[in-house]
């Protein structure tokens, strides 16, 4: 329904379509931009070329991440846990770990010795021990902010 | 859009009533849209049970019909 004071021409369902559409492109871009920096990533593309779809990708995750948080929202799908978060962080890993193995021993035909295998696989633990990191930290605040929020609807109640 | 009991189970079926209170009025479908502000598309949508309004939207409704949400919304055993 329209409001008298919205500039917004669309009615609820059609509004709520057009957020659809929009949530869809959002995600459409976000994974293809992905997809786009491993295969750079992959093609021996630099940091400092890639700067640019980092930065954009990196930009798009911190506000989803905020947003998400500051209005005590975790995933649809599963419940903010330990497990869940220590079965989380494998997957960026795996990802570094197969794309660094990639670039090393196909692309750049590096030869497979200790040495080259040990800093793929450092780099995957970091990532994963970062990630981990990173939820945890992020678990916390979201149990601070539900408790939060639950407390302020509880108090409306009285 | 009408909500009924099945098996226990609550599905949206198509709102017989609003068609109804509104060939009462003789109101169009696209009258009774615009009056309450919104498409025609949307207008129909609820009337076949598609699209799940807002209570905001049913007041609305229910304010133009002359109806009350029990009477145009309410929900019904079958």
């Amino acid at each position: 329904m329209k409001g008298k004071k919205s500039n917004n021409m669309l009615d609820e369902m059609q509004d709520n379509k057009l957020l659809k559409i929009e949530e869809f492109g959002f995600w459409l871009v976000f994974w293809v931009l992905f997809a786009a920096i491993l295969l750079q990533a992959l093609m021996g593309t630099t940091l400092k070329e890639l700067a640019g779809e980092i930065v954009a990708l990196f930009a798009a995750g911190v506000y989803i991440a905020i947003s998400s948080l500051k209005n005590g929202l975790w995933t649809r799908k599963y419940a903010p846990t330990l497990k869940a978060n220590l079965i989380t962080s494998a997957i960026p890993s795996f990802i570094l770990g197969v794309l660094n193995a990639v670039r090393a021993f196909v692309i750049l035909k590096k030869p497979i010795e200790f040495g080259v295998t040990a800093q793929i696989a450092a780099i995957s633990v970091g990532a994963y021990i970062a990630c981990f990191a990173l939820l945890e930290v992020f678990r916390l605040i979201y149990e601070k902010r539900r408790r939060k929020l639950d407390d302020t609807e509880a108090e409306d109640e009285r | 859009m009408l909500l009924c009991k099945w098996n226990g189970v609550v599905i949206i079926g198509r709102n017989v009533k609003i068609k109804a209170a509104r060939g009462a009025l003789d109101m169009t479908q696209k009258a009774l849209a615009e009056a309450v502000g919104i498409s025609r598309q949307t207008m129909n949508a609820i009337e076949q049970g598609d699209y799940n309004p807002t209570i905001k939207l049913c007041r609305a409704i229910c304010k133009v019909l002359g109806k009350s949400l029990d009477e145009l919304f309410g929900e019904e055993d079958s």
